[in-house]
């Protein structure tokens, strides 16, 4: 028995060098090739999660890139604001989605739950540094061992298809032609949402990213701005309000926040309470555009931005 | 749990730590283990129907116990009666109700008569059919007295719900099996590392082959009305493939995992694709199945004794019966059917049992003539798999219609440029089959070919490598759906 032992532990002790060789030799050659270059060299990037990923339909705005992504972190948010801003000098700003979901403890579970990290390691693996790939490794060793060996497939399919442009591969405008749902999605998401509200706890991770990222793009002098995508008046995160506004309070003072939130739309713009479809990302994207052409950035306009704003809204 | 999954890798550690060290100084914890560690394997999929199989294990322990204290020969009938008919009546229930209900509906209205069905949400319980037949085993042989029944209720437990092969076999015999219950285990270091090496050989064939080749049925089978001939005859051999790299793949994790416990399971696959006739075929693929059909059906019915009519009628009952315990659906009746029918040349001249042996024994090279005969086989195989696989019959003659009328322009070249990288694993595949047919499992007998021991390692470290890579996301196995 105890040779038997022996044999197992050493076999799968190299098994497991393999694995980590695989690890650093793949991510290595894909940093290296990786390119990050937008090639509509736009002007303005966006990133959050679905919330944005679904209401800002950029070809319909001009010198936009939408680059949110369905429930991504800021911790891979910040990772790939990094790598963008470095190999896209003409962007001037970077326009982040900051909600009411942002702040919750669930970020956590975004980070490091083992279908999420599955999923953003086998794509964002050429993003994320070794101190980042280490941050994960601590916060769930078992799902990042388990993830390497399920990424091992698409990681090899990536480096023979020589398919490394990231410029489609990082999120984007996702559309969604459905109406008919939302009532009933409107529900389920309040009711799951204030559930998770009777014991509500914010993510302090997902903020520190935040204010990562906030001072990578002050540290290359790209401005930042957060948003807050409309959501419908029944979306049931608007319960923690109060907490999040506190946060914009005293975390993030002076920044500018572009509050869309309560933007004037009809029930059927909404997949569902969080989340526009493509009617009313029509709508809304159209209306941005326009603002960003007058310049909506300007904060010596912001009073009349905000005049624009509720003009439309109310 | 699958045994391709990362729960899977951490339950056998465990299970393998509690069970030598722990529970090696007694027979009863060791099965007692047995019996606890297969629950939790088939609870990790729904733990309801463990009510099941616990149901099921009283009852046959039970009509056992009954069969040994009752001699007259209406109430051991009775008795035997019972246990086919619950046993069968949960088979029927919870696989083939609404497939009868269905058929009934469809025959009414075919006559003109509109019946409203009254079907039932039924989910097919993981492995019932494969755990049914086993306590069927057991209940016919203690009948016919060629087993003793167990007193052991345990142990009895741990031979019905045997977690390596609860769920998709082999089918074990009770009178191989249960003994082995009887006796403490002791760890044989040979046989653990053989038993190692059996499971690493199932992973590849279930990752490397059957996975990979089922990326490509399935895009094809699912797309057949958008493909050539050429690339539908290629869904079709991927398809082949895939169902034998995933079956017999498991079989090996299955064999390989009891040894690991000290329990030698029966060879389930026997290197099939390399048969001269369909008869060898059947006597290689999914033994287990085939064995048990000859001993409890073919044989009871009159087996090949009688007259010509006698034979072909037992030989159809058993190829239809074969297919419809793959699945409610008419398209693994016609599967059987078409076997039978393939068979039925050989059983009309007798030459049904012609190649006993395995294929070019004692030389590497076949014959030209063994080459025709194995590729004439594989080919009638390949076409009988296409209506396993299709959706329903129209979709299976459409697929085999267009397989032969629209070829394609670049047949072998535009084949080769496609698939190469699958075509070379399938190539490096069937080459290690073919080294290694005159054993258990292709790598059982590695050490003749690489005696060199690191060699050796760096062999079973590529082939794990390559489990690796292209593991992905674990991926049912086909024959759980049975």
């Amino acid at each position: 028995m105890k040779q038997f032992l022996k044999q197992i532990i050493f076999y799968s002790s190299l098994l497991i060098v393999i694995l980590i060789g695989f690890e650093i030799i793949t991510s290595n050659i894909l940093i290296s090739n990786s390119d990050f270059k937008i090639t509509s060299n736009p002007k303005y990037i966006i990133v959050g999660n679905s919330h944005a990923e679904m209401a800002y339909n950029d070809s319909l705005i001009s010198d936009v890139k939408n680059l949110s992504e369905s429930g991504e972190a800021y911790f891979y948010t910040y990772y790939k604001v990094e790598k963008i801003l470095k190999h896209n000098s003409s962007i001037s700003t970077v326009f982040i989605e900051f909600t009411n979901v942002n702040i919750d403890k669930k970020m956590d579970s975004w980070t490091w739950d083992d279908v999420f990290m599955t999923y953003r390691l086998e794509k964002y693996a050429p993003l994320i540094e070794w101190q980042g790939k280490a941050f994960l490794l601590y916060k769930n060793p078992f799902s990042y061992i388990t993830s390497l060996i399920f990424i091992c497939k698409e990681r090899i399919k990536l480096i023979l298809d020589e398919n490394l442009v990231y410029d489609k591969k990082l999120g984007g405008y996702k559309k969604f032609d459905k109406a008919d749902e939302v009532n009933a999605n409107k529900k389920s998401d309040i009711d799951i949402l204030t559930e998770q509200l009777k014991d509500y706890d914010v993510s302090n991770q997902n903020l520190k990213y935040l204010h990562k990222i906030v001072k990578l793009c002050n540290d290359q002098e790209v401005n930042i701005v957060f948003i807050r995508s409309p959501q419908h008046s029944d979306y049931g995160l608007w319960g923690n309000e109060p907490v999040f506004q506190n946060i914009l309070k005293q975390q993030f003072a002076g920044l500018d926040f572009l509050d869309f939130s309560r933007f004037n739309l009809e029930d059927d713009d909404y997949l569902n309470a969080a989340h526009l479809n493509a009617k009313g990302a029509k709508r809304f994207s159209i209306w941005f555009d326009k603002m960003l052409k007058t310049e909506l950035l300007n904060p010596k306009n912001r009073s009349e931005l905000n005049r624009a704003i509720i003009q439309v809204n109310y | 749990m699958l045994f391709n999954s990362i729960d899977f890798a951490i339950f056998l550690p465990i299970v393998f730590v509690l069970y030598w060290f722990v529970a090696n100084q007694n027979l009863k914890l060791q099965n007692a283990l047995i019996v606890a560690a297969s629950y939790v394997f088939y609870g990790w999929w729904d733990w309801r129907f463990l009510s099941l199989i616990i149901f099921s294990s009283l009852v046959d322990y039970s009509i056992g116990v009954a069969l040994l204290k009752q001699k007259n020969e209406y109430k051991r009938k009775a008795l035997l009666w019972t246990s086919i008919g619950i046993n069968l009546g949960f088979l029927g229930l919870f696989k083939y109700y609404n497939f009868f209900v269905d058929n009934f509906v469809t025959a009414f209205t075919f006559f003109g008569s509109e019946i409203k069905p009254n079907t039932l949400n039924i989910i097919l319980p993981v492995g019932i059919s494969f755990y049914t037949f086993q306590t069927l085993s057991y209940t016919i042989d203690v009948y016919r007295e060629k087993l003793a029944p167990t007193k052991d209720f345990i142990a009895f437990s741990a031979f019905v719900s045997f977690f390596p092969q609860l769920v998709a076999g082999p089918i074990e015999r009770a009178t191989n099996l249960l003994p082995q219950f009887y006796k403490k285990r002791q760890f044989d270091y040979a046989n653990a590392i053989d038993g190692l090496r059996q499971i690493l050989w199932g992973l590849f064939k279930k990752v490397v082959i059957a996975d990979q080749c089922a990326e490509l049925a399935n895009q094809i089978f699912n797309n057949s009305a958008d493909y050539s001939g050429s690339t539908l005859f290629m869904g079709a051999l991927f398809f082949t493939m895939q169902i034998y790299g995933d079956f017999s793949g498991y079989s090996d994790i299955a064999i390989g995992t009891s040894r690991l416990f000290g329990f030698n399971l029966m060879q389930n696959f026997a290197f099939p694709y390399f048969s001269r006739d369909i008869a060898e075929f059947w006597r290689r693929w999914h033994i287990s199945l085939s064995t048990w059909f000859r001993d409890y059906l073919y044989i009871p019915l009159g087996g090949s004794r009688g007259g010509t009519w006698m034979k072909v009628r037992n030989t159809f009952i058993i190829f239809i019966v074969s297919g419809f315990w793959h699945g409610a659906n008419w398209t693994f009746i016609v599967w059987g059917l078409l076997n039978a029918i393939y068979f039925l040349p050989l059983l009309l001249t007798n030459n049904n049992r012609n190649n006993l042996d395995v294929v070019a024994q004692g030389r590497f090279f076949p014959t030209l003539k063994e080459v025709m005969l194995m590729a004439l086989t594989f080919g009638l195989i390949l076409v009988a798999w296409i209506f396993f696989r299709a959706e329903n019959i129209d979709h299976a003659l459409r697929y085999l219609s267009s397989m032969f009328s629209h070829l394609g322009s670049y047949f072998l070249m535009g084949i080769y440029i496609k698939y190469r990288f699958i075509l070379m694993l399938l190539l490096f595949f069937m080459l290690t089959e073919w080294i290694g047919r005159n054993y258990q499992f292709a790598i059982q007998e590695i050490s003749r070919i690489i005696p060199n021991k690191s060699v050796r390692w760096a062999t079973y470290l590529f082939i794990s490598y390559m489990i690796l890579l292209t593991q992905g996301k674990p991926q049912e196995f086909i024959y759980f759906q049975f």
